[in-house]
């Protein structure tokens, strides 16, 4: 007993190290899962409303590109509203709403803090549960696919953006339907990699990708980039694709949360199949 | 005492607000980032104790790790190199031997030394950061890359906020 207290003492410097280092690892790996501890959304709080201010400033900056990217959606919207189409049948159609349920709700966020220069790369927003924001909802701005909602405090929310080691994200080649897992190796943060796509498929630089909207995480058909190069992987059928983002992550600043109100329903459904394979 | 506790006590502060709300959107060349907030740890007193220094890296990684949502990353990195810190000091030891209570910046150490102590604690932390981060072998020279990259350019800040406390011919 006293040689263990004597070893205690005389190492206690390298097994205080240890014990600290065990502590930091242990809420890596914590961080790690997609649902966090509750302790963590409390700091979300407190760091989100520092974050807040700052981007309040630098929103003034970036306020002629914000106003540009409104004004065009805007006239997007505006083409497409009922007055601005001309009746080329005399009759009136009638369209029945039932026919219809909405799937996929969006909410407004503004982007209060974000990095790109990391490996693991997030994003801040200024709306939290109490906006209806849960975990694992995805997040689109109007270029493109953002990310997928990470943790969740009252008025905060994280994001992990595309540009992350654990993002992988569903997706296809418009023209073909053809589809792969996107993820990014670190090194570009405008440039993605797309894997899975069988090398038979004829695909050229400029093709569009989308998301598939397999998770019922996204809508199907959001865009997500266009192919800006791609070689065969040798010893393998598949291709090797770098696409170009369509999100510009420096200076992406309003976002749209995605809630898709059958999720659950599919989930449900999946998970009951999986359940019988096994 | 007093007064040094309140001046470290500001210095910590303000080098966690200067990483999280500034520094952490700086990006030179898409390769180089820098975690200036290292510096607080490399510039402490020689003689400071060894627990007390520990306890303090794992404090400032943490605050910062708050800031960047990366929970833990700059704690184990911040402990990692105060953990090493005093093997680097006996390593780099002057023959007669550091002053009693001098923090080893470049007025006391002189240029050269400075620089080479700096680089070398410097890259300790920014490589077990970047190392972390990607937690693949696979990327590791990747990863060197970025790491000397951010050394670089963290050695420059450190250099340059260096220069407005530097009192050439200090009196002994």
């Amino acid at each position: 007993m006293r040689n263990l207290i004597q070893f205690i003492w005389r190492q206690h410097f390298t097994l205080l190290f240890l014990g600290l280092q065990f502590v930091s690892l242990f809420l890596l790996i914590q961080n790690n899962s997609f649902q966090r501890a509750n302790f963590l959304g409390f700091a979300n709080e407190v760091t989100g409303g520092a974050f807040e201010l700052v981007a309040e400033t630098k929103d003034y900056l970036s306020l002629k590109e914000v106003n540009e990217n409104l004004a065009e959606e805007l006239a997007r919207l505006k083409s497409n509203e009922k007055q601005s189409f001309f009746g080329l049948t005399p009759w009136h159609r009638i369209v029945d709403d039932s026919l219809f349920g909405v799937q996929y709700q969006y909410t407004k966020a503004r982007v209060v803090n974000s990095s790109v220069s990391q490996r693991n790369n997030y994003l801040t927003l200024n709306q939290g549960s109490v906006n209806g924001i849960a975990p694992e909802m995805g997040v689109v701005s109007n270029e493109g696919v953002v990310g997928i909602v990470k943790n969740v405090s009252e008025h905060y929310t994280s994001v992990i953006s595309v540009l992350h080691s654990r993002t992988q994200i569903s997706a296809k080649l418009k023209k073909s339907d053809y589809f792969g897992v996107l993820k990014w190796n670190g090194k570009d943060a405008k440039i993605v990699q797309l894997s899975d796509i069988p090398s038979h498929v004829d695909i050229s630089a400029g093709d569009t990708i989308v998301t598939r909207g397999a998770g019922g995480i996204f809508p199907p058909n959001v865009l997500i980039g266009v192919i800006q190069d791609f070689k065969p992987i040798e010893g393998t059928d598949f291709y090797s694709i770098n696409v170009w983002l369509a999100t510009d992550f420096k200076k992406v600043s309003y976002v749209f949360a995605i809630t898709n109100s059958m999720l659950m329903e599919q989930q449900e459904l999946e998970s009951n199949q999986t359940q019988e394979d096994d | 005492m007093i007064s040094g506790v309140v001046k470290y006590g500001v210095q910590f502060v303000f080098l966690v607000l200067l990483q999280g709300l500034v520094l952490n959107n700086i990006h030179v060349f898409g390769v180089a980032s820098t975690y200036f907030y290292v510096l607080f740890i490399l510039l402490l007193p020689v003689e400071y104790n060894k627990v007390v220094v520990l306890f303090l890296a794992f404090f400032l990684g943490l605050s910062v790790d708050l800031f960047s949502s990366s929970w833990g990353l700059h704690a184990f990195s911040s402990v990692f190199l105060a953990f090493l810190r005093p093997l680097l000091l006996r390593f780099l030891a002057p023959r007669d031997g550091y002053e009693f209570n001098s923090s080893p910046n470049w007025s006391t150490m002189g240029f050269g030394w400075f620089v080479t102590y700096a680089a070398i604690g410097v890259f300790i932390h920014h490589f077990t950061i970047h190392l972390v981060e990607a937690f693949r072998f696979s990327e590791v020279l990747n990863v060197f890359g970025r790491a000397s990259a951010s050394t670089i350019f963290t050695l420059i800040i450190a250099l340059l906020a260096q220069l407005f406390t530097y009192r050439p011919n200090r009196t002994l």
